[in-house]
């Protein structure tokens, strides 16, 4: 939850920002205006007279003289651009300098020329538009947004059931929230763009007089702007609807920035509205010097009112943001209030900053420091949002474990009483503690990463345009800033995006890791285990894989011939292949060994006379340890065949050796009883499969009968229950009168006359024979 | 009664706009295929019983929009409510002045309105005029649109005429106003050809036409006076009564805490707890409908309206319509019937519909009803 809090200061970012970009793309849709008049003019075809006019001109003899000479000079101008670096730059920057002057100069007029300026806008008004013009076009500036305002309604008929569905199903799920949002960006921008279709579409199919035409068009921009940044707003801050918002505000907050930000905007969109009106009526006229004047203070004091709305309401915002955090406690509020302080300051100077460019007609500039000042508010802001996005949706699902756990509780209450209640919800919040880790992760991290990408990238791609220069041309021109642009411009997207791929593979890779819990005692490791031996691996092959991608590809834009470089690495791949083939083939083998999931850490296993529990993995070998201690290690290029020892289930068979005349259905029975005892025993109930049964007599032998015994068990188990199950069987055997066979030889003397000690001796002389016959058998098998 | 008589004659007014519209978008062809046109589109007003009928529904729907402001308990309204009664208000302000210049000045300045002395007048020697008549356009179909459409979702063939009405909506009248436009730009562009300057106006026009804007604002001042002791007489009424707070408690966890006199559908919708209302409270559709959990005060008795809805959706005594129930004071526990997003089968009494007995399910969760 502090978490949630701590974004609450990004957050009034996020609406200044949803604020001050539409006010930019605002002043870019009505800035070129100019040019797209002129253009507009252009356009129109020459009349007769003007053509012949021309004509005449170029065919000239002291016209053409001096054009060719201007050609020549044009030449003779660039040459030296190009070459002398130093002083292009140098004219460069004293023409910036005269630039700066003169605004200088106009700026001191201003304050002198305020007191004429509505007269003389009101006469140049009336001269460039006929009389009743003015109300004429608020005649048709009504009409077309009521055209747009009807195709809207219309849209909106068939398309605000599906909105209020929208607005009543709140999808908990990542996915369902991101489709519902994007679907209900659809349908809201949808209906902004029939509005703009319908209302400057239908203006702009009729011919108007061309200033009338400019006023219309500026006004109907203006209400579409208002339009874009409440909708924007709305989109973002969804007043009304709690579940729809994007932001991380309770209602009464969500409405006072809402309003905070339509009332900033509108008032700078108006500002800059009517600046763009006069500046339009002053470059329709003739213009005397004056009325330009004018117009420029009129356009100065736009540019004052937009200066005061922005910090107005920075302010404003940052104050409704802090007075949202009284309810926190001390110490997250101080940090969080430190924080919107912090961001206040910066966003203050930054738009200070700009108007001081602007006032100084520094626009090159000018955009360059807003859009990078803003970028860092911008990640910020991304940051926060995508963090308070994938927040819900995880609050949601870790809240849903918690009513599972409170619905467990309930129903364990209504069982054993309070006492076995409180037991039982300790055990289990005890896994739901453990699994602390957020379900998105990976997602959020890959998210965040990614819009960074698409904000840098694009932001830069503004200062470039702002900077008048296509960065595409620039970049396949041969000049030293268009190399120096391409190689940057190439660093930064290979760079980011292989900062995204490593991003998400590695947190991908980790997060498998972190799942991966070795194997405790004796027990048998689970397929994890072979993606803990392999995951490391990947992600160092992927890690050296984007480096060297990433150098290449900024070689090779830096102009470095990287061709050889391949053809290199090449030759000396194949090279090496062929001197480390049964490295390779090892490494390979490798692979596919645990592709084939054949054997993981800690596993017994057989690989021709070689037996051990596996203990670690290389590259290229695999180490084995015996369970006497030695460590084998093996090549995998060398394993054909493999024994797995610890897979699944081992059964292990007793033998017993009772004599002929032994009680088999008693000896059955106490085995059975046994079994039973041995199951129940918690040192073994885990280990068995199957629990100890008899199979009863398994064969016969000269002197006794051999009595069967088996069990099944988990790999790695057996032995520990074989030997007290040994013990407890023998036990039983002698409590319950059952001898076991022992050897005997027995020797026949046909004589009934006690025998002499010589006599004797023979005897056993000759038992000896069958004593010693028997014992030849070898030595138990190997077993840990 | 009164719901009849004022969708008559409101049909009969928007049925008038509709045809001066349609004849209006004869413009984006011509002049002249304007003024042709105008002698079939206003064949059925200027008959003597066309005209009659005008002019007494248009007297009749005011008169009872009146009346309707009287009766308002509370002038805070749903959003639908403050778009029809703003735009009712300011239609007759916008309206007298073209109303009054063609029928009226037709006789005292004998001549006889055409489209091109009109729109002369409306594009040319007074665009202010032209600016008005665009926007009485705009208001006058806003508010005859949302008064229909809200009459017409009610009925069975509704489906099929929605996909007629909805467009020819939106297309009559921006084909007048594109009419109007492309018209205007033809008789600005005759003016400015017409090197002809008109005399200067003798006395006696001027006298005639200082008589004439008399009477225009007279009758639009007389308008006002009429809606402020409308207003007047409505507070008088309310003077005597004190309103309480009432709150409201939805069983899905929300409160409100409304003033006395609002009915229950007005309070949710200002506080944005999203509420059926097909018939935008009207008390026809019982979309609206909520059963009453609790109330520590007496709630009124139903109206003749609401009881007879109540009872074609044969409703038990705890629900209720919440567009009618007016709650003075007091707090009322309560749940909405239907879900908000409901659709129009809900229009149909329980024993038409094929899912029998709505009223007794719960309330349906948003995510459900969604599927």
């Amino acid at each position: 939850m502090t978490y949630l809090r701590s974004l609450l200061s990004i957050f009034a970012l996020v609406c200044l920002l949803g604020g001050v970009l539409p006010s930019v793309g605002l002043a870019q849709t009505l800035l070129p205006q100019v040019s797209s008049d002129e253009v507009a003019v252009a356009d129109e075809p020459p009349s007769p007279n003007d053509v012949k006019e021309l004509i005449r001109l170029l065919e000239d003899q002291r016209i053409k003289n001096w054009l060719e000479k201007g050609a020549e000079g044009l030449s003779a101008d660039e040459a030296p651009e190009s070459q002398v670096f130093g002083e292009g730059l140098k004219s460069q920057f004293s023409a910036t300098l005269d630039r700066t002057r003169e605004r200088a100069r106009l700026l001191q007029g201003v304050w002198r020329h305020l007191p004429d300026a509505p007269a003389l806008l009101a006469a140049e008004w009336r001269e460039s538009i006929a009389p009743g013009g003015t109300v004429r076009s608020l005649t048709y500036v009504l009409i077309f947004l009521f055209i747009g305002g009807g195709l809207e309604w219309l849209y909106r008929q068939y398309t605000s059931a599906r909105l209020l569905r929208l607005q009543l199903t709140h999808p908990v799920s990542l996915s369902g929230r991101v489709r519902a949002a994007l679907s209900r960006a659809l349908l809201i921008f949808g209906g902004l763009a029939v509005f703009t279709l319908g209302s400057i579409g239908g203006f702009l199919s009729f011919d108007w007089n061309p200033f009338v035409e400019e006023l219309v068009l500026i006004l109907l921009l203006l209400v579409l702007a208002l339009r874009a940044i409440a909708t924007v707003s709305m989109f973002f801050l969804a007043p009304r609807v709690r579940e729809l918002r994007l932001a991380p505000f309770d209602s009464p907050l969500a409405k006072q920035l809402h309003i905070t930000l339509i009332i900033a905007l509108s008032v700078m969109a108006v500002a800059l509205a009517v600046s763009d009106v006069f500046s339009e009526l002053t470059e329709e006229g003739a213009g005397l010097a004056e009325v330009q004047a004018s117009a420029f203070s009129v356009s100065i004091f736009a540019g004052l009112i937009c200066l005061a709305a922005a910090l107005l309401a920075i302010w404003r915002i940052a104050g409704l943001v802090k007075a949202g955090s009284d309810q926190l406690d001390e110490e997250v509020a101080s940090a969080h209030n430190q924080r919107v302080f912090k961001w206040r300051l910066y966003l203050s100077v930054l738009t200070l900053v700009t108007f001081v460019l602007w006032l100084f007609a520094a626009t090159d500039l000018m955009w360059t420091v807003l859009i990078l000042g803003l970028l860092p508010a911008a990640l910020a802001l991304i940051q926060g949002w995508v963090n308070y996005f994938f927040d819900e949706s995880e609050n949601y699902l870790l809240g849903q474990d918690q009513e599972a756990e409170e619905s467990a509780e309930g129903e364990v209450e209504a069982i054993e009483g309070e006492a076995g209640a409180v037991e039982l919800v300790e055990e289990v919040a005890e896994p739901s503690e453990a699994d602390e880790r957020r379900p998105y992760d990976t997602v959020r991290l890959v998210t965040i990463r990614f819009l960074r990408i698409v904000l840098v990238i694009s932001s830069v791609l503004i200062v470039l345009a702002a900077w008048g220069t296509d960065v595409f041309s620039l970049a396949e021109s041969p000049t030293f800033y268009g190399k120096i642009t391409s190689v940057i411009v190439e660093l930064i997207v290979a760079v980011l995006i292989a900062d995204l791929i490593w991003t998400w593979a590695k947190a991908a890779i980790d997060r498998r890791l972190a799942d991966y819990k070795p194997p405790e005692g004796p027990q048998a490791p689970g397929p994890e285990a072979r993606m803990a031996t392999l995951l490391p691996l990947l992600r160092v092959i992927l890690l050296v894989t984007l480096v060297v991608m990433v150098g290449l590809s900024i070689l090779s834009s830096a102009g470095v011939n990287i061709a050889p470089l391949i053809a290199g690495a090449g030759v000396l791949g194949v090279a090496i292949g062929f001197g480390a083939q049964s490295l390779v083939k090892d490494i390979v083998s490798g692979i596919f060994f645990l592709v084939d999931d054949a054997f993981r850490v800690g596993e017994y296993i057989e690989i021709g006379s070689l037996r051990g529990v596996v203990e670690g993995m290389s590259i290229r070998s695999l180490r084995l340890r015996h369970h006497l201690g030695a460590v084998h290690t093996i090549p995998f290029g060398e394993l054909s065949s493999l024994t797995n020892y610890s897979r699944d289930w081992v059964i292990l068979r007793m033998e017993f050796r009772v004599p002929f005349e032994t009680d088999i259905k008693l000896v059955k029975k106490l085995i059975k009883r046994i079994g039973a005892e041995m199951l129940e025993d918690p040192m073994y109930k885990d280990g068995f499969i199957q629990p100890l049964k008899s199979q009863g007599v398994r064969r016969m032998e000269e002197f006794n009968m051999v009595v069967g015994v088996k069990f099944m068990a988990k790999p790695g188990e057996q032995w520990i229950i074989r030997r007290d199950a040994y013990q407890k069987i023998v036990n039983a055997f002698e409590a319950n009168g059952i001898r076991l066979a022992e050897r005997n030889v027995k020797v026949q003397v046909v004589s009934d006359r006690p025998l002499t000690d010589e006599e004797q001796e023979a005897v056993v002389g000759a038992a000896q024979d069958a004593v010693e016959q028997k014992q030849a058998a070898g030595p138990p098998p190997d077993e840990p | 009664m009164t719901r009849t008589l004022r969708i008559v004659t409101g049909i009969i007014l928007f049925v008038f706009v509709a045809t001066h519209l349609l004849n209006m978008a004869f413009g984006l062809i011509s002049l002249e295929a304007l003024e042709a046109a105008r002698f079939y589109f206003s064949l059925p007003w200027t008959n003597p019983v066309g005209f009659l009928l005008l002019a007494g529904s248009m007297l009749i729907h005011g008169g009872l929009g009146l009346v309707a402001i009287y009766w308002r308990n509370t002038l805070q309204m749903t959003r639908y409510d403050l778009l029809q009664t703003v735009s009712a208000l300011l239609i007759v302000p916008l309206l007298a002045s073209h109303v009054l210049g063609v029928t009226l000045a037709a006789n005292m300045f004998s001549m006889v309105p055409s489209y091109e002395s009109v729109l002369t007048f409306f594009w040319v020697q007074a665009p202010h005029e032209g600016l008005r008549q665009a926007l009485v356009v705009a208001v006058t179909w806003i508010h005859g649109c949302a008064g229909l459409f809200t009459w017409m979702r009610l009925k069975p063939w509704w489906n099929r005429a929605a996909v007629v009405a909805y467009p020819l909506a939106v297309l009559i009248p921006v084909s007048a106003l594109l009419g109007f436009v492309e018209a205007g730009n033809e008789v600005i562009a005759l003016s400015a050809a017409s090197t002809v300057q008109s005399a200067p106006p003798s006395a006696e026009i001027i006298a005639k036409f200082q008589t004439y804007n008399t009477i225009l604002w007279s009758v639009i001042g007389g308008y006002v006076v009429l809606v402020v002791a409308t207003l007047l007489a409505r507070m008088v009424r309310l003077s005597a009564s004190k309103p309480g707070i009432v709150t409201l408690s939805y069983l899905t966890g929300d409160t409100i805490r409304t003033e006395g006199g609002v009915s229950l559908l007005e309070a949710a919708e200002a506080h944005d707890l999203p509420h059926a209302n097909i018939c935008k409270g009207r008390g026809r559709c019982a979309t609206c409908r909520v059963r009453i959990i609790s109330s520590s005060e007496e709630l009124p008795p139903p109206s003749e309206i609401e009881q007879k809805t109540l009872d074609r959706f044969e409703c038990p005594d705890n629900i209720r319509l919440a567009c009618q129930l007016v709650p003075m004071s007091g707090t009322i526990e309560l749940e909405r019937v239907l879900p908000p997003d409901v659709g129009l089968d809900a229009l149909r009494p329980p024993s038409h519909q094929v899912k029998t007995d709505v009223d007794n399910e719960p309330e349906v969760p948003a995510e459900a009803a969604a599927t």
